[in-house]
């Protein structure tokens, strides 16, 4: 009978019956093989047990299938292991069930230890604002992701990005247990900072030859001093001038930028009129209007009352930003129509105007930092394309909303929800 | 017009002689009476012996810092002085953020010509019933 299995199969097998018949208790033994060269290997289990005196029951069974999941398993624990990133279980109760080794060293802990929990291994001020939170929302949305600051056994806040994943036993079911998976950011972060500090230190120093050529220039372009120089000067002066002028906007944006990127940007709230500095922005505005015979209009209902509790300065920043653009991309004696209206619980700010428009294409990317429409149909040539960033952080922080339409060679529309409360 | 300023005395106190010497040509062209201090300590000296209307006072400056000259102006009971923050730092730069809430403007100098100091000192001069509301 042996005869039909492979040699060394028959071999051990043999030697176990003699084993089996001579100690009269059951021997078992794990055999693997492959039927080809590089085919997927079958593993197999002989269980030989004694029945009598001369008889013994040979049972064989396929073990493949429990043989892979163990390999699987056995291979996930080795990365989880081997991972650089913590990866640790949490229950529902928010005890850690299980750390891996990175999790372990990231914590200052040298083994596993019961009496973790989600509070423990979090910086308290991470685990109020975000710790339980991030659960519930897990556990609706199927995942959660962001940035908090886990808490080393020497006190240490460590800062990380997370990620939060809720495991079910069955489809459907109740949450079993969530998997947390961190990794230590801080050498982004401190990257990070010294950049923002670069940009701010260099904005700073910026700043201050900026202010004597800008003032000495404007001496220059005092009335009466401009009407005795000769029109070349004239027209070098202002050139001069307006440059300068756009050289502090692009610092100002820079700074702006760096204070979003460290959420430094803070509103200053007080009571706002908004149809008020819609006005005060368009008065601003049209010398540059007029310069391209443009027809501006702003249409608002004179009896409404469109006062909120905003940052003034900071909405004026906005509303110029997105009327620069729009004068700057509409073909002369074009019109630019400015619309003021209450929508539910919002107001309404609508720019629109008849300019050379932004590719399908861009449209989604033109509130991106530093992104800009690109080609000769470009809308947005000039600057460094920080405006409509911070133009939409400084709406967003307000609790508004910024949205763009737009259609090639047509026009645009830019619309601003702002909330009434 | 410009003699209704000339009985006011401005103090600018301003370490950078280009920034300080352009704001005192522009302070003059309008008839005010000028005082200039290039570091802290000598702000807080002008201020006591020339008794200013109004300060001028940049924030980043040798020997005492504006804060520290803010503090100084703060502690003459007698009278208010107004004083306008003249920074090229940003509001959320504030190290000090308390001092905003004892100052009566705060600019950015690069973001505003001299001839715009010199409009916001006099609102700020008319707020502070300094000047009558009627000179301009």
């Amino acid at each position: 009978m042996f005869q039909l299995l492979p040699t060394e199969l028959s071999d051990r097998l043999s030697a176990t019956l003699k084993l089996v018949i001579k100690e009269r208790q059951t021997h078992s033994f794990e055999y693997s093989f492959q039927l080809q060269k590089n085919s997927k290997p079958f593993y197999l289990e002989a269980r030989v047990s004694p029945i009598n005196q001369d008889e013994v029951l040979v049972i064989v069974r396929d073990i493949s299938i429990r043989k892979q999941n163990q390999e699987t398993k056995n291979r996930l624990a080795g990365v989880m292991e081997a991972t650089t990133d913590l990866v640790l279980f949490v229950g529902m109760n928010e005890n850690v069930l299980y750390v891996n080794q990175a999790g372990l060293t990231l914590l200052g802990h040298t083994h596993q230890t019961a009496s973790l929990t989600l509070g423990k291994i979090m910086d308290h001020a991470s685990y109020e604002s975000i710790g339980h939170e991030a659960l519930v929302h897990a556990a609706r949305e199927g995942s959660w992701r962001g940035e908090a600051h886990l808490l080393h056994r020497g006190g240490k806040r460590i800062p990380v990005s997370l990620v939060v994943i809720p495991h079910r036993s069955e489809e459907g079911g109740e949450v079993d247990f969530f998997s947390v998976i961190a990794r230590d950011i801080t050498e982004e972060k401190r990257v990070d900072e010294a950049k923002t500090e670069f940009i701010t230190v260099a904005s700073h120093e910026l700043r201050s030859p900026l202010t004597s050529i800008r003032g000495y220039l404007s001496f220059l372009t005092h009335e009466e001093t401009l009407e005795s120089l000769p029109e070349s000067v004239r027209d070098y002066l202002q050139r001069a001038y307006e440059n300068v002028d756009s050289l502090g906007n692009l610092v100002n944006n820079l700074l702006d930028v760096s204070q979003i990127h460290t959420n430094r940007l803070t509103l200053h709230r007080g009571s706002v009129d908004l149809a008020q500095t819609l006005e005060k922005t368009c008065r601003f505005l049209t010398f540059l209007t007029d310069q391209k015979k443009l027809h501006l209009t702003f249409d608002y209902a004179k009896d409404g009352v469109w006062t909120g509790y905003f940052d003034g300065i900071r909405l004026q920043q906005v509303f110029r930003n997105l009327l620069e653009n729009a004068i700057k991309f509409s073909p002369r004696g074009k019109s630019l129509a400015i619309q003021l209206a209450e929508k539910n619980d919002c107001f309404s700010i609508s720019i629109r105007d008849q300019g050379v428009g932004i590719p399908q294409s861009q449209l989604s990317s033109i509130f991106d930092k530093f992104k800009q429409a690109k080609g000769s149909q470009s809308r947005y040539r000039g600057g460094a394309g920080l405006g409509l960033y911070i133009a939409k952080n400084i709406v967003e922080l307000h609790g508004g909303s910024i949205q763009v339409n737009s259609q090639l060679r047509k026009g645009s529309e830019f619309i601003i929800q702002l909330p009434r409360t | 017009m410009k003699t209704a300023f000339n009985t006011i005395r401005v103090l600018i106190a301003e370490d950078d002689p280009n920034i300080c010497k352009l704001y005192s040509l522009e302070f003059m062209r309008h008839g005010f009476v000028v005082y200039t201090a290039n570091d802290g300590r000598q702000a807080i000296q002008k201020f006591k012996n020339k008794e200013p209307d109004i300060v001028l006072l940049d924030i980043m400056m040798p020997h005492a810092d504006g804060y520290q000259v803010l503090r100084e102006i703060r502690k003459e009971l007698n009278r208010y002085v107004p004083v306008m923050m003249l920074t090229n730092l940003d509001v959320t730069e504030f190290t000090d953020r308390e001092a905003i809430d004892f100052v009566d403007a705060y600019l950015v100098k690069s973001n505003y010509t001299p001839s715009e100091v010199v409009e916001r000192a006099i609102e700020v001069l008319r707020l502070n019933k300094l000047l009558p509301v009627e000179v301009c």
